[in-house]
């Protein structure tokens, strides 16, 4: 009966903090990776407003550019269980 | 392991580590925000000195100055747009 406390650590309430952090850096990270190349893409001046063309050319890039990578990473995992390609 | 005694006698007690953690969650939050914040403007002022000041003078020109405010705003635009599309997206998963 020596040991009758938990290990001391973080609660419950501090994991779900982190965790919820984490989430919100990834998402963040992302969308600031796609603003970044989709604003190289889609504008080359800025005007007094963001028109219709630039801002469904900033949505189809930011989608598409979301499709690429999960299309990539199939591609990817298709073949690494391939012997013959090299991965 | 299953004693009697087992749930009644701690469950009640708030550690008093608990104190101490919401003020460390707190601190780690206002850090990323604020992390957050200067790198987005980081990246701002990259993209729009690049798009608005083509060839540096002696002085920030007025007409950069207004390239550079515009520049801004559209960016921020730009980010609720994917912001957005994102969003959308994950929906459909």
């Amino acid at each position: 009966m020596a040991q009758h406390k938990p290990a001391a650590g973080p609660s419950q309430e501090m994991q779900a903090f982190i965790e919820r952090e984490q989430q919100l850096a990834q998402v963040q990270t992302m969308i600031a990776t796609l603003t970044d190349v989709c604003w190289d893409k889609c504008i080359s001046s800025p005007g007094s407003y963001l028109s219709s063309r630039e801002s469904s050319c900033i949505e189809n890039c930011a989608k598409r550019f979301i499709d690429a990578t999960q299309y990539i990473l199939q591609r990817a995992a298709h073949k690494a269980q391939d012997p013959s390609s090299g991965f | 392991m299953a004693f009697g005694s087992s749930g009644a006698s701690t469950s009640g007690g708030f550690s008093t580590g608990a104190h101490e953690e919401h003020r460390v969650m707190e601190e780690v939050q206002t850090t990323l925000r604020m992390q957050y914040v200067q790198e987005f403007y980081q990246t701002v002022r990259d993209k729009c000195f690049k798009v608005c000041v083509t060839s540096p003078g002696g002085s920030l020109s007025g007409g950069e100055q207004k390239c550079l405010s515009r520049c801004m705003d559209r960016y921020q635009e730009a980010t609720q747009v994917v912001t957005k599309a994102v969003v959308g997206m994950q929906g459909l998963e």
